[in-house]
């Protein structure tokens, strides 16, 4: 049996990375705001969304979110269950969640649905992303539905 | 919080809830890898392994599935018919019994379905019970109330409401 | 900090999360007024914004019968919660989306939440509950063609 300490660094551990991705998820639902999310990742971080596009590092994860403030003009994302697992020494941890995102994007309703896998990193006490992987499940339009259109183009 | 508690007892309790909250959503996970297109050997032992040996299964739409071999053939069932389902499952709520061997949860799910090559909402609300076997969580018995299985282009409010399991 | 006091502030934020489930789960359909308005302080405030302010557990539990009357079913889906606890005062945020049933039509609401709630004789009472309605749209149109239903007509 791990000693308290160590036990109670656990589950800060996850609130604080639960905290984090709750975050990123407001600061999102606030058209994006690129440099408040560029400061929840890693400086070397990667972004991967698949078809989405890949981003690595500060300057690829600051653009991607300047291009997303401009397409997507609403959005909610809904940041569903999660597993985290951390381990000793608590400076690292994985996570998995799910995303229900209602959104405006080029002025057309759509549903996006998707699960995240995410690594995350303690820098000088703060959790942060060091990588976020999403896997788009379906992109929507409102009329459609994941059937008909499961995946619609980006732009 | 009772007062007469161990720091000790009161870390254990919030580590309980923390492991029932994952395995519920290790619950849902794989069974959304598992009911999809590629996947028609659904399911395997590693997603049956979340459930004791006399776990039940029941719904309001489905009936009682009673151990692992029921729960076997209705998940079966579900895989022939669904190529696609995302279990959104929310909000959780959990109990762990001062014995520290049992739990109880309550969570909401907002499902993303394809089923005949239909899409499909599903609206429902757990019940569930746990217990812990060997230091390990597992899944007792589910209760699920659904509220509305609703064809995507026509909406939740043409249908009557469902019947409901008491608690 | 001590482990013990940790271990408090940990107990505190689950112990909120649990209050505002219950407080979410007594607004799904049936509406439950008596039991959603006990889950605040007697001066308690309910901010809907352009649905209105209500001030105090009697006007808090009207506007909830008033919906039960209103409204034969719906769903909130409350989860993301952003809680933070001091000493016997907390602040939460959190999202919310509904699924109701609105003069025959189902609906679809995308919402934000607020609250701030105090520890009064061992229980978190709420002091304040927020909304932020993004969408409540029916469901044949969403929310770009039509953004709001009006739920208090």
């Amino acid at each position: 049996m791990a000693d308290l300490e160590e036990r109670v660094q656990r589950l800060e551990a996850i609130e604080g990375i639960r905290r984090l991705k709750i975050r990123y998820a407001q600061l999102c639902d606030a058209n994006y705001d690129p440099p408040g999310l560029t400061a929840l990742f890693t400086e070397d971080a990667v972004w991967d969304g698949g078809d989405l596009g890949r981003y690595e590092g500060h300057d690829q994860i600051r653009g991607f979110w300047e291009g997303a403030s401009k397409s997507f003009t609403f959005a909610l994302h809904y940041m569903i269950g999660h597993t985290i697992d951390v381990d000793p020494p608590f400076t690292s941890g994985t996570g998995h969640w799910y995303i229900w995102e209602p959104a405006t994007v080029n002025g057309r309703a759509v549903f996006l649905g998707a699960t995240y896998d995410d690594v995350y990193q303690k820098v000088g006490g703060e959790w942060r992303f060091k990588q976020v992987n999403a896997n788009l499940h379906f992109f929507t339009p409102y009329e459609d539905g994941w059937v008909k259109t499961p995946m619609m183009p980006m732009d | 919080m009772p007062s007469e508690r161990t720091v000790e007892q009161r870390l254990q309790r919030l580590e309980d809830i923390a492991a029932v909250r994952q395995l519920k959503h290790t619950y849902a996970k794989l069974m959304d890898a598992g009911l999809c297109h590629e996947n028609k050997a659904w399911p395997d032992d590693r997603f049956l392994a979340l459930f004791a040996d006399d776990a039940i299964w029941e719904s309001n739409v489905h009936g009682r599935h009673e151990g692992r071999e029921a729960l076997r053939a209705l998940f079966a069932g579900w895989a022939a018919r669904i190529t696609f389902a995302k279990h959104h499952t929310i909000a959780p709520s959990i109990d762990i019994a001062p014995s520290g061997a049992e739990a109880s949860g309550h969570w909401y799910t907002w499902e993303t379905i394809t089923a005949d090559g239909q899409p499909i909402w599903l609206a429902a609300t757990y019940n569930d019970d746990f217990v812990k076997r060997d230091r390990r969580w597992l899944i007792k018995h589910v209760r699920s109330n659904i509220q509305f299985r609703s064809p995507y282009h026509q909406g939740w409010a043409a249908e009557a409401p469902l019947p409901q399991m008491g608690a | 900090m001590s482990i013990e006091d940790r271990i408090r502030t940990l107990e505190e934020i689950e112990a909120v999360r649990r209050v505002l489930a219950a407080v979410g789960a007594t607004c799904d359909a049936p509406y439950d007024g008596a039991a959603f308005a006990g889950h605040f302080t007697e001066d308690g405030v309910m901010d809907l914004m352009e649905m209105g302010v209500y001030t105090g557990r009697a006007a808090i539990q009207e506007f909830i019968d008033g919906m039960r009357a209103r409204v034969p079913f719906t769903m909130h889906y409350w989860d993301g919660y952003a809680i933070d606890v001091d000493g016997a005062e907390a602040t939460a945020t959190w999202y919310g989306f509904e699924t109701p049933n609105l003069n025959g039509t189902a609906h679809l609401g995308g919402l934000t939440h607020d609250a701030t709630l105090k520890k009064i004789e061992g229980c978190w009472m709420v002091t304040r509950l927020g909304q932020q309605l993004h969408f409540m749209t029916p469901y044949d149109k969403g929310w770009v063609r039509q953004r709001v239903t009006d739920q208090t007509a």
